[in-house]
């Protein structure tokens, strides 16, 4: 039987952290993974040998090599541009978030052909995330009234470029890098969110912290996130019969509190795990990419439409800053 | 939920007339660093600069991205980076010093790095060289006052290379032609510094503090304002050309007076120990035993596994787990002492900083104020409310 090929576009912390552990656990696939980085390859190839690597041309690789789908793990800023050399050759791809850094930029490009575009938003695939948009949709406790979210921490990811410390690069600071998981989860449970305050510490670089007040259709919310200083990783709901809460630093339940039962607090248990929701989100992309792959949770994977809807967001609440 | 986005005040005291001009390019090297951060900041915010920093670790370059400056990535042991400096550059505040490596690493970082800094940057014609030295190139003194004409002799291979980087600063600018002034602070205290105050605060709280000689030695410090606002003021006093100066306030504090008002500027109550000479070598001698313990319970047998194929390792696996294993039993012991203080739980202090330590000698600068580079020095209770407001500032999202 013929091996998938794939092709890896990036050889970051991400690329290394995640893709190719993951594909470390395959047998039946071929990767390719391409960066003009020599040194990081060749340090990836004696981490990871069974791959093929090479700092060659795209373009090239691909008329080589039948490729069934692709991953872009690249700064922010040449999301766009690969989107469209994966468009052109007709490759399905999983690029990563934020799917442009540029809102109209990715209106020119989705006038092109129909090869799929997906965004890894891989806070979509953890247990709790999971819950808690079964919660919602269920109305299991009645709509959504209050919203906190709170996410951050002293940076601390290898950096390998200086992409995350140049907006024409990031298209943002920590709201774009961080917060856009935050904001893409709401975005898919909610449908829309409009800002009513936002304000960041940016002196003339990026936010490196920001808070955000928005309203959804059944209530009204604030997030906050951080990469300068250390601080409580949470989401809270409050709904109509009952205030949930995730703590990231409990990653194994979810804190639920009854308005009937006040005192009493339930625990519902969660496995929050870092490969488990990158083999989900992988398993959905490969689901839409061969129909015959059936996964047994939703298919939440967004398109590159559904994902922009977070971009404009945070681009508009950069331009709403006093 | 907090949503407050407070961030620690940047003004620093203005010296009349002898301002920075807006718009001047300078070139920071350890930009990433406690005295480079913020001088990048003030330089940026409060000044108007064209900010170049230079850093090596992208990552801790985060830090910074929230202020107009540029990154000028690399090494100073190398030129990759010269292709990013502009063509001209104003002034040089050189921070950067071998913080990692071996001791030859490091003073190859800080004489074969200075000098190739001062070779690239002679290129882009700069008014002035600013550098960072410190107060451990002098010969530490039990009593007295030391100044800038104190003997030098350091004590550590830090101080030997802040010499060897100042003579090298004194003979290359004079060939070059560079106007160069150099800085020696004593302990610099102010929000968030490294050694003087996060370090001493997790000391603090983890309620192990031993103080040598009653904890009566001077602790010499000056505010991170009062230094940056001297390197700033040096780019344009003449006076301070090819000058040397010592930057401590002249109003020490015993340490044992500065631990008590840290901690209660922190509402923590301060635990503390006296420890003579001979008890601390009695430690240092057990704290030995100690490290070799952490090491062995490190190795993490199951990991080796698969290397229990080859013969030869097996057995040598073997041999290491049941030592380790012998190792661990005191371990266990220890942590146990750990987790409920006592007052025998102490870290002894390395030998050679004891004297350090119990000096009663005090840095002071004879031309600091009479040459305009500082109008007055930051009193402590300024100095301890900064630092405290950058502590409830680091926690005040962890509700």
């Amino acid at each position: 039987m013929l091996k998938n090929k794939y092709i890896l576009v990036g050889a970051g912390a991400i690329s290394e952290q995640l893709y190719l552990k993951f594909f470390d656990q395959k047998e039946d696939v071929e990767l390719y993974v391409l960066d003009k980085n020599e040194e990081r390859l060749r340090d990836l190839k004696n981490k990871f040998p069974q791959f093929e690597y090479s700092t060659g041309d795209f373009q090239n690789i691909v008329q080589r090599v039948p490729f069934t789908a692709g991953f872009i793990c690249l700064p922010n800023f040449l999301h766009a541009k690969f989107i469209s050399h994966f468009r052109e050759a007709q490759i399905p791809v999983l690029v990563e978030k934020p799917v442009v850094i540029n809102p109209n930029t990715f209106v020119d490009l989705s006038t092109g052909n129909s090869s799929p575009v997906f965004v890894a938003h891989l806070r979509r695939f953890f247990d709790s995330s999971l819950f808690l948009r079964d919660i919602i949709e269920k109305s299991v406790f009645g709509s959504v009234q209050n919203i906190e979210i709170s996410d951050g921490g002293i940076f601390n990811w290898n950096l390998q470029s200086d992409y995350l410390l140049n907006r024409e690069k990031s298209g943002g600071g920590v709201f774009m890098d961080s917060g856009i998981h935050w904001v893409d989860f709401l975005f898919s449970v909610f449908g829309d969110l409009k800002i009513a305050e936002y304000r960041d510490n940016n002196r003339g670089g990026l936010e490196s912290e920001c808070t955000v007040k928005f309203s959804f259709s059944t209530g009204v919310g604030s997030m906050r996130f951080s990469r300068i200083r250390n601080v409580s990783r949470f989401i809270k709901l409050e709904l109509e019969k009952a205030s949930l809460c995730f703590s990231l630093s409990e990653s194994d339940r979810i804190r639920i509190q009854m308005k009937a039962y006040p005192g009493i607090e339930l625990n519902h248990p969660i496995s929050d795990h870092l490969p488990t929701a990158f083999s989900r989100q992988m398993n959905a992309f490969f689901s839409k990419v061969h129909s015959a792959d059936k996964i047994h949770y939703p298919n939440i994977l967004p398109g590159a439409a559904e994902a922009l809807k977070s971009v404009k967001f945070i681009t508009h609440c950069y331009e709403s800053r006093a | 939920m907090n949503l407050e986005l407070d961030t620690p005040p940047v003004e620093i005291l203005p010296l009349a007339g002898n301002r920075i001009k807006k718009g001047s390019k300078v070139l920071i090297t350890g930009a990433t660093g406690f005295v480079g951060s913020r001088l990048a900041e003030i330089l940026s915010i409060q000044f108007g600069c064209e900010v170049y920093a230079m850093v090596r670790d992208y990552s801790r370059a985060v830090k910074l991205s929230h202020l107009p400056i540029r990154f000028i990535y690399g090494d100073l042991i190398n030129d990759t980076w010269k292709k990013q400096l502009p063509a001209k550059i104003d002034y040089v505040f050189h921070c950067a010093y071998g913080s990692s490596g071996s001791g030859q690493e490091r003073e190859k970082t800080d004489l074969s790095g200075t000098k190739n800094l001062l070779n690239i940057v002679a290129a882009c014609t700069p008014q002035k060289f600013v550098f960072l030295s410190s107060v451990s190139v002098f010969e530490q003194k039990n009593t007295g006052v030391i100044d800038e004409a104190g003997s030098l002799k350091p004590m550590d291979d830090y101080g030997r290379n802040k010499l060897g980087v100042e003579k090298l600063i004194a003979d290359e600018c004079r060939k070059l032609n560079i106007r160069y002034c150099v800085f020696r602070p004593s302990a610099i205290i102010g929000p968030g510094a490294p050694s003087y105050v996060n370090r001493i605060i997790r000391e603090i709280r983890s309620h192990i503090i031993v103080f040598v000689h009653q904890g009566e030695g001077k602790l010499n410090w000056i505010f991170i304002d009062d230094v940056v606002g001297a390197m700033i003021n040096a780019t344009c006093i003449s006076k301070s050309d090819s000058k040397t100066y010592v930057l401590s306030n002249p109003q020490p504090l015993t340490y044992i007076e500065y631990y008590r008002t840290l901690a209660l500027s922190m509402g923590e109550n301060l635990h503390y120990q006296f420890m003579d000479r001979a008890e601390n070598k009695q430690l240092l001698k057990r704290n030995k035993t100690r490290i070799s313990q952490i090491i062995m319970s490190s190795i993490d047998v199951k990991k080796l596994k698969p290397l229990m194929k080859i013969p030869l390792l097996s057995g040598l696996l073997g041999i290491l787990n049941k030592i380790r294993k012998i190792f661990l039993k005191p371990e266990g012991k220890q942590k146990k002492q750990l987790s409920s203080p006592s007052p025998r739980t102490l870290l002894p202090v390395p030998e050679e900083y004891v004297n350090f330590l119990s000096s009663e000698a005090v840095f002071i600068s004879q031309y600091l104020i009479s040459d305009q580079l500082l109008s007055g020095y930051t009193n402590y209770e300024v100095a301890l409310k900064q630092i405290k407001l950058k502590s409830e500032w680091e926690t005040s999202w962890q509700d």
